[in-house]
């Protein structure tokens, strides 16, 4: 199923401009089998573009592309297969409607061109799949209701059947948790020890450096560092993706001594997902929520957006009682909601830039007439885009055309154009890089000098240590423990989630 | 930034490339047709005669369109137009003396029960879609066997003729030369293009019909907005049907059966995109008479009629296959144009 052989899988030279912008400007990358290769780099700085040059999806301006030993000006996506290149993509390509065995089989069957594929057939190579990479999925089930995890790792067993040599998986932990992604690394870890070249792209550093063998490090879509991973420190490749030291430090801005509470939960309870949650958060404050997937963290978000149903206890604005039973509701007592998925719950894809940035609060911008100035929603628009720096030329184009952690920022001036009193931000910086992230947090902490008030929810630990006031824990739906000022720091919260 | 302003400005102007694409279409078939027949098509008659043709299906298209960019559909527009029209008709009939004569109020009465009428069945289908969730194709393929159902019941499917002359007067008059059903289609069409571009209903429709779940995390009132282009379809769909009624002097319950499928037809070929999120009107505008032009040359060559029909749908297929081609490569240049300037 697998390469014997060590073999190289290389780049040299690849040049490839988008119009007038270059995304890559001479990269050269190695890999070889038995290897987890760590591609880092800032959003937008061509990870992304690199993997598909390799994969066959772009063609090059100029260069080679070296699969071992075979030589290729232009690569067909069909060529890159033949040779045993497989790409888990940022937003992975899964036909949701199908089965899981579906899923793993098809693509093998569409290869082999054979026709009629029977049912028993289809469950045998996913069953045989999944078994290679020591997963235990329940194959019958339709893929939408498998979770992200389960969805990367079919992705992986999908690619192992197609006789996988070389595989780039781009951002392949943004959505998952802790345990998750543990896991997640014992099967790229096993996949690597049969052979198989990887190529594996994050943001988060700590995972790079448990995972990943070696490193290219690409910024402006050129080099700035190689090597092995060993001879990097955290802070080294932090400061070689953005060019400048990336600084960690607690910023949770000083909190005025009687600022008024702004959003006070009391008792807060939906039948067997959240149960009796109190905490308030006031003017300027930022909370910390974190939690394992599952433990209600999100939905108790929701509830707070109007989005999920509450059963008992209630929900003060600005010390008035609200009934929050829709966004509706929620947006008019001033609360704002950053959903998780961007893909789906953030953006309009197709849709431009500016379009999705001026989203929420259509109505507030009504001139006479109820008539809408474009000029001025232009206005809105490119003020955020350069506020929040959203690496593009020409904000009439579709969101798509961004880089992920771009995308993620006009979800962010989506809402914060606005300016809602209460911003409820759930995984405000996934999939953004280090130095965006800090810039991120400190919009985060201007905006709460300002008044506004936070409920940061976040699987990102430092990220919390970084900005929050206060932390807390929720565990089967129950806030766990409640962390202060003086107490937050990793390892205890680390702790405390296990 | 200036500058951003500016590109962003112009470029709502000449806002869809397809419209462009649409116009050299439009002018080859009637550079075409004008050359094969300059004695019978390219005449004036016959284009006043085009121009009377035209307005009644494309304020159709315009409906279905609207429903189209939401991601939905409206099966029931030609349904709610015969069902305004009939009304119309009724109240005028009824009115009017021996000898045709009948007074403004009354013309203004009838023409308000029609409208009337058309945003109840509008009404009808936003309350299917919008607050039962039902799925559109299906809720107005039921809506339109019931309006349908309703129309041929009262009149025992015998058609209203012999309309009062003050009332048949606008459908088969002229503007300053112009048709004025052709007068009143550009009118509507301006007002609706305003809409969906200038208002934030209009914006809202867009988004909606891109992503509804992202629309919905948006907090923009998405069942509200899919409620009012249903209404706003209907009303539509009475006014087509108020100029039908007054360009033929009556009103039939199963008048234009095949309108349905050809404002579909229209409002695809015109670049709306069928999931929704995309389209404007020029480029329904634009369909509908591109379509007519084929007619109405087939007319004038006198081709046999299935001829003209298998034409039209090879116009058809030949043109999505052209959209298709055009669109994948102008997809990845335009993105790059834009970020070379
Ligand atoms: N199809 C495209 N058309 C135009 N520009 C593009 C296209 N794809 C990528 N780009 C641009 O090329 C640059 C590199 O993008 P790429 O997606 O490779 O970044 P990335 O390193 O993967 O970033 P992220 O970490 O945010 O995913 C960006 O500036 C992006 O806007
Ligand atoms: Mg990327």
């Amino acid at each position: 199923m697998l390469a014997t052989q060590t073999a190289e899988y290389s780049v040299k030279d690849i040049v490839k401009s988008f119009g007038g912008a270059k995304a890559l400007a001479g990269v050269s990358m190695s890999v070889s089998s038995e290897e987890v290769h760590c591609l880092a780099g800032e959003n937008g700085s061509g990870k992304s573009t690199l993997i598909k040059i390799m994969s066959g999806v772009h063609a090059p301006d100029s260069g080679l592309i070296t699969l071992a030993g075979k030589e290729f000006a232009h690569l067909s996506p069909r060529q890159a297969v033949n040779e045993g290149v497989q790409v888990i993509f940022q937003d992975f390509s899964l036909l949701p409607n199908l089965t899981v065995a579906e899923n793993i089989a098809l693509p093998t069957n569409i290869l082999k061109s054979s026709k009629i594929v029977g049912k028993r057939e289809t469950r045998k190579i996913a069953e045989e799949a999944l078994g290679y990479i020591g997963v235990d999925i329940d194959i019958n089930s339709p893929l939408v209701e498998t979770s992200i995890a389960s969805k990367q790792l079919i992705a992986i067993a999908r690619a192992t059947n197609l006789g996988v040599k070389m595989l780039f998986m781009d951002e392949p932990t943004t959505a998952l948790t802790r345990k998750e992604v543990n896991k997640l690394f014992e099967v790229v870890d096993q996949l690597r020890k049969r052979g198989v070249a990887i190529v594996f792209v994050s943001h988060k550093i700590d995972e790079i450096q448990e995972i990943c063998n070696t490193i290219t490090v690409l910024r402006n879509g050129e080099v700035v560092a190689e090597g092995l991973m060993s001879k990097f420190k955290a802070k080294e490749i932090a400061t070689a993706m953005t060019g400048s030291e990336i600084a960690t430090s607690r910023i949770a801005p000083p909190l005025g001594k009687d600022s008024r509470s702004l959003l006070e939960l009391e008792k807060l309870t939906s039948k067997n997902t959240f149960d009796d949650v109190s905490f308030s958060i006031s003017e300027g404050e930022i909370i910390g929520l974190t939690g394992l997937l599952g433990s209600g963290r999100t939905e108790l978000a929701e509830a707070i957006f109007g989005k999920y149903p509450v059963d008992a206890g209630c929900i003060k604005v600005d010390g008035k009682e609200v009934t929050l039973n829709s966004p509706e509701a929620a947006l008019a007592s001033g609360i704002g909601y950053v959903p998780p998925d961007r893909l789906t719950q953030g953006l309009f894809l197709e849709q431009s830039i500016l379009r999705n940035i001026v989203a929420v609060g259509l109505d507030r911008q009504r001139s006479r007439w109820g008539a809408i100035s474009k000029s001025k929603l232009a206005k809105i628009g490119s003020s955020w885009i350069s506020e929040l720096r959203i690496k593009t030329k020409n904000p009439i184009n579709p969101v798509s055309s961004l880089s992920g952690g771009n995308q993620q920022r006009v979800v962010l001036a989506k809402w914060l154009s606005i300016n809602p009193k209460v911003m409820i931000l759930n995984g405000p910086t996934v999939g953004v890089d280090v130095g965006s992230k800090r810039e991120i947090l400190e919009i985060i902490r201007d905006r709460a000098q300002a008044g506004m008030a936070f409920l940061l929810v976040s699987d990102d630990i430092p990220e919390l240590v970084q900005i929050c006031h206060k932390v807390l824990v929720i565990r089967h739906g129950k806030i766990s423990k409640e962390f202060n000022d003086k107490q937050i720091s990793e390892s205890a919260i680390y702790k405390e989630l296990n | 930034m200036n500058e951003l302003r500016n590109r962003f400005a112009s470029s709502a102007l000449l806002s869809d490339r397809k419209v462009t694409q649409l116009m050299g279409f439009t002018l080859m078939v009637l550079l075409i047709f004008s050359y094969l027949s300059s004695d019978i098509f390219f005449t004036p008659e016959n284009f006043t005669s085009m121009a009377f043709q035209v307005p009644e299906i494309a304020i159709l298209s315009i409906a279905v369109m609207l429903s189209m960019l939401t991601g939905g559909i409206d099966l029931s527009i030609v349904a709610t137009s015969n069902l305004a029209a009939l009304l119309a008709a009724y109240i005028l009939t009824k009115n009017m003396s021996e000898d045709g004569e009948i007074t403004n109020l009354w013309i203004l009465m009838a023409c308000l029960a029609g409208i009337l009428l058309g945003l109840i069945c509008g009404g009808i289908n936003a309350l299917l879609i919008a607050v039962l969730n039902i799925t559109p194709i299906l809720a107005t393929l039921a809506t339109l066997t019931l309006f349908n159902g309703i129309a041929i019941g009262l009149t025992n499917g015998v058609s209203i003729s012999g309309l009062p002359e003050q009332f048949t007067r606008v459908g088969n008059g002229t503007f300053f030369g112009v048709p004025t059903p052709f007068v009143l289609m550009v009118f509507i069409a301006l007002l609706v293009g305003l809409m969906i571009n200038r208002s934030s209903l209009g914006l809202k429709i867009f988004l909606i019909g891109t992503n509804r779940k992202a629309a919905q995390y948006s907090v923009m009132g998405d069942k509200r907005v899919i409620a009012w282009t249903y209404v706003i379809s209907g009303l539509l769909s009475s006014f087509a049907g108020l100029i039908i009624a007054s360009r033929m002097s009556a009103a039939s319950p199963d008048f234009g059966n095949s309108y349905i499928l050809l404002a579909i037809v229209i409002v695809v070929l015109g670049g709306v995109n069928p999931m929704g999120g995309f389209g404007t009107v020029t480029g329904v505008v634009l369909a509908t008479i591109v379509l007519q032009m084929v007619a109405s040359g087939f007319n004038a060559l006198r081709f046999n009629q299935f001829f003209y029909l298998a034409a039209q749908g090879g116009v058809l297929v030949l043109v999505m296959i052209l959209n298709v081609v055009l669109e994948n490569r102008r997809r990845s240049k335009s993105v790059n144009k834009s970020l070379e300037s």
